[in-house]
Formats: structure tokens, C-alpha cells, sequence
């Protein structure tokens, strides 16, 4: 073989190699891409999963709320749940149902947002403190309570319990305190939660190119259509919690006939090894829609 | 004369030798041909690790898509506005943002709606939600139908006749298409696409029958989604297959 020969050969091999190294590189970019935005689907369909099943138990002799502490707080979803609930945390406790809690709370470990799904179980004839995950009463009791009791002592109550989650919650845990509070993690990276509700209603039926839906409640999001109030819905949305710019809309057992029809759960996934969006940052909107009770 | 060839042969011996030693140019581009074979033969493996992860995003979206839509349908569609005979749900029945996920009017994931109402209940209605991904750009979508399909088969795969003569097109020769297929179709005068959905029965032997059956036999309607805008060479509606088949009962009425 002569040098020239040789030199051509060199060249050929080295074409070849950056043309394959190229390829892998793609390759291992696209895998690497691939990974994170199906995990990052895995994740918002196991929440969805969670969300459906949760709203299908959902029991309207108990109660539905949808609100936050204050204007800049995240939204808080509270229902009452039917069907025999065991405790995940007292192996002695269980009830007939339960009080199921969605928020978004801050992650004392890494930082990001915390999807906050705690489900209290509504203990009948227990007669002590609230502790953990079980509540000093039952669905009996739950029922017996006005709907101006059920402001106070129920949803107040489960905001405050969402603060001290938020000021709390580590993931990954550094103390078996921290541990044995993670049954109210459903997952982590979430943020940018916003809980809607609907009753069916159009956004305004008289005008023929306005025929979507109207989605009350709070989001945050500037694409969607939210008209946040109505006059007619005063025995839903708490006129009084406005002043504070925040938002109340309370459902009970006292009119059934009035529940919202679907609720609308948005929230955003963060992982770093996602594309950028549009928005410049590394995260995926989802969104559950699911029907009360069905 | 023996000297002269004496040294020849000596010649040819290191030229011999020398070749043993080393590789020829041919030997050394067959061997590098060979190497390019395997190294595609390893890029193509990646091809299909592609697909199967496309398989995997377009299962997620679909599910995703469908039973966001089957919520929406429950809380917002009338089954009073539905008709015995299975109709395209158009946006006088559910507004085009609710048609989109995440809500919003900048979306690319929405779904395209047939429905009828059911025959056992009054409440029960019947839908097949097709989840679509819009392709680059501007896209504006708006209904129409195509009418006179002659469905030749029916079952999961049928054959179709779609009379688009019209649309301006011209008329179609019979094609082979499975449920769900899409049919796009760019009109000479108006340059705008137009894209049909085989939407033929998934329960052929059941008497409630998506394309009605009762027009007359065998000739039924193709639901026409007519798209403006779009980027050339990207495709302008990708249905998520398989379509989702659902049936629920509604709240009004109730």
C-alpha cells in the first residue's frame, strides 16, 4: 500500500467515524429527551389515574371545596370520599369514609413544589385529637354539620394542616419525622396548580361563537377562559372570602342539586432533563378533567 | 541471462513478500464496507427504539386526550342534541376551546367528536372520540361532511367510496381504509386541505350503528375536517389511532 493509498483509507475511516459519532450523539440526546418526557407522562397518568378514582368516590352527603388562604396561596381541593377508608398510618383506625385533600406544598428537601394529596379517614366513635391521617370524627358527624360549620371547622381546619404540610414536607426525607410524613407526597416536581370547576354552563349562550364551557375557580394561567364569579352563584362562592382576594366555593350536603358537574386539575412537571418550553423553563402542562361522583 | 532472471525472481519474491505483510486498497475499502454496514445496521437499532417510544407518547396522549373528553362531554353535551343518526359534534354543540388540551386556543392536542344518542336508555349516548396532534403553524379547522360514502365493508377495516365531487375534488376510486384513517385532500381552486375520517361502525351487528345504516343501505356520511394554514411538508392533522369508543350517559335529561 502506498501513502497515498494509505492517507485515502485515513480519511474514508475518519469520515466514517465522525459521521457515526454524530449519529450516536443525536442518538443518546434523543434517549436521553426520550427518558425524561416519558417519565414525565408516567407521572401526570398516575396522577390522573389517582385524581379519576379519587372524584369517582367522591360522596355528596359530605362536602366539595375548592379554595386557598390568600391571594397568593395555591388552591386547595377538599371533598369527602365514600366507602370504607383504613388509616396509613394507625393500623386501628379506620372509617367509613374520608376527607380527601389536593394543594401544592413546598419541598423543604430540594426545593420545587410538592402535589400535596392527603386523605383523612372520617373515623366514627373515635373519640381523641386529630393525629395523622385520621379526623376526630365520622361521616355521621360530618353530615349533622352546617354548611357555616363546615367553613370553619372542616375546610379552615384542612388549610391549616396544608400549611404546616407545606412548612414541612421533605422529599428526600432526613428524619423519621420527615419519613413517616410522606403519605401525603402523590409526587414531586409539580407545581403551578390550578383547581377549576364547572357546572356545564356556556360562557355566554347568547353569542353562537362563544359556546365553550365556563370554568370557574382559580387558575392562574392567562390561556384559559376563567370567569372566577357570577352573581348567580353567591350560595357557592363565598362573597366574603373576595375581600381578601381569595376565593371560597363550598359545596354540602344541604343542596345536592348545585355540585359542580367537572372539575379541571392543571399542574406542571419540572425535570431538567426535559426541552425547553415556551416559557423558557424545562416543564409540561397537564391536565385531568374529571366528573363528580361518576 | 540466469543472472537477469535470477534477479527477477528475486524481485518478485519481495514484491510477494511485501504484499503479505500489508493490506490493498480494495482489501481495505471492502473491510470499511463492511464496518459501514454494521454501524447502520447499530444507527437503524435506534430507529426502532424511535418508534417504540412514539408508540409509547401517542398511547399516553391518546388516553390522556379521551378521557379528558369523555368528562367534558359529560359535563357539557346535551344528549337532546343529539339525533338517532351519529353526527360530527361541530362547535355549536361543544366550544373549540373545550375540544383542546391544556385548554386554550394555542394547543396542538384536541379531539374530533361522533356521537348519536344510544338505543337502550334515554340518557345513554354512544362516541367515538378521534385525538388528534396539529402539525406546524397557523391551523384553522372548521366541519363539513362529506355525503354519499358508499362503505363497501364494514368492521374494523372497510372500504370506502367518498363521493368528494362536492368538495371540488373529484371522485375518489374505492380505497381500503381502516377505521380511523385519514383522508387528506388539498382543493385545486382553494388551495385549502381538506381531511375525511373513516369513521365506519367498530360494532357493525348492533342496531345502533355509527354512519347510520338506515340512510339506505350501505351509503352513509364522512364526517370532513377542512384545515386553512399548516406548514408545507408537516403533516396538518395526525389522528392518534386507534379512535376511542365510548358510551356514557349524560346528565341533562336526567
Amino acid at each position: 500500500m502506498t501513502l497515498v493509498e494509505m492517507l485515502v483509507s485515513i480519511a474514508v475511516l475518519a469520515v466514517m467515524v465522525l459521521a457515526f459519532s454524530s449519529i450516536m450523539v443525536q442518538s443518546e440526546q434523543f434517549v436521553s429527551l426520550a427518558q425524561s418526557s416519558r417519565r414525565s407522562h408516567a407521572l401526570a397518568a398516575a396522577i390522573g389515574r389517582v385524581v379519576r378514582r379519587d372524584l369517582r368516590r367522591i360522596s355528596q352527603n359530605g362536602c366539595l371545596a375548592i379554595t386557598r388562604a390568600s391571594a397568593n396561596s395555591t388552591p386547595l381541593l377538599i371533598f369527602t370520599a365514600a366507602g370504607a377508608t383504613y388509616s396509613a398510618t394507625d393500623a386501628n383506625a379506620c372509617g367509613t369514609g374520608s376527607l380527601v385533600c389536593y394543594g401544592q406544598c413546598n419541598n423543604q428537601g430540594t426545593g420545587g413544589g410538592i402535589l400535596w394529596r392527603a386523605a383523612y379517614v372520617l373515623a366514627d366513635n373515635r373519640n381523641q385529637a386529630q393525629e395523622k391521617d385520621v379526623l376526630p370524627f365520622g361521616m355521621t358527624q360530618l353530615q349533622a354539620k352546617t354548611r357555616a360549620q363546615i367553613h370553619t371547622s372542616v375546610v379552615d381546619a384542612i388549610a391549616t394542616l396544608h400549611q404546616r404540610a407545606s412548612s414541612s414536607l421533605q422529599v428526600p426525607p432526613t428524619t423519621l419525622d420527615r419519613v413517616n410524613d410522606l403519605w401525603q407526597v402523590l409526587a414531586t416536581g409539580c407545581s403551578g396548580l390550578s383547581i377549576t370547576w364547572t357546572d356545564g354552563r356556556v360562557a355566554d349562550a347568547d353569542n353562537p361563537n362563544d359556546l365553550n364551557l365556563n370554568w370557574y375557580g382559580i387558575d392562574p394561567s392567562p390561556q384559559a377562559a376563567v370567569n372566577p364569579r357570577r352573581a348567580d352563584l353567591e350560595d357557592i362562592e363565598d362573597p366574603n372570602n373576595y375581600g381578601g382576594a381569595s376565593y371560597r366555593a363550598l359545596w354540602t350536603n344541604e343542596n345536592q342539586r348545585n355540585w359542580p358537574r367537572a372539575i379541571k386539575i392543571r399542574f406542571r412537571i419540572t425535570n431538567v432533563n426535559l426541552p425547553v418550553d415556551y416559557r423558557g423553563a424545562r416543564s409540561m402542562d397537564y391536565e385531568v378533567i374529571a366528573n363528580i361522583g361518576r | 541471462m540466469t543472472g537477469t532472471n535470477a534477479s527477477r525472481n528475486r524481485a518478485l519474491r519481495r514484491r510477494r513478500g511485501r504484499r503479505r505483510g500489508g493490506f490493498t486498497l480494495a482489501e481495505i475499502l471492502i473491510s470499511m464496507g463492511v464496518l459501514v454496514f454494521g454501524m447502520g445496521m447499530i444507527a437503524g437499532a435506534f430507529q426502532a427504539g424511535i418508534k417504540s417510544h412514539k408508540t409509547t407518547v401517542e398511547e399516553f396522549l391518546r388516553s390522556m386526550i379521551a378521557e379528558n373528553a369523555i368528562a367534558v362531554i359529560k359535563a357539557r353535551v346535551d344528549p337532546n342534541s343529539l339525533g338517532d343518526t351519529p353526527i360530527m359534534l361541530d362547535d355549536t354543540v361543544l366550544g373549540p376551546l373545550d375540544k383542546k388540551f391544556p385548554i386554550g386556543p394555542d394547543s396542538s392536542l384536541g379531539f374530533l367528536l361522533y356521537g348519536c344518542r344510544g338505543q337502550n336508555a334515554r340518557s345513554e349516548c354512544e362516541f367515538i372520540v378521534f385525538p388528534y396532534r396539529l402539525g406546524g403553524g397557523n391551523v384553522n379547522m372548521s366541519f363539513g361532511t362529506v355525503s354519499n360514502v358508499a362503505i363497501v365493508e364494514e368492521g374494523d377495516v372497510c372500504r370506502v367510496d367518498p363521493d368528494t365531487s362536492s368538495l371540488g375534488w373529484g371522485k375518489k376510486a374505492d380505497t381500503v381504509l381502516p377505521i380511523g384513517s385519514v383522508i387528506i385532500e388539498r382543493n385545486p381552486t382553494t388551495n385549502q386541505l381538506s381531511v375525511a375520517i373513516v369513521a365506519a361502525s367498530p360494532e357493525p351487528t348492533r342496531s345502533s350503528v355509527w354512519l347510520d345504516r338506515k340512510i339506505n343501505a350501505g351509503r352513509r356520511d364522512l364526517p370532513v375536517v377542512t384545515i386553512t394554514g399548516g406548514v408545507v411538508g408537516v403533516e396538518p392533522l395526525q389522528v392518534i389511532q386507534p379512535p376511542y369508543h365510548a358510551r356514557t350517559s349524560l346528565w341533562a335529561g336526567e
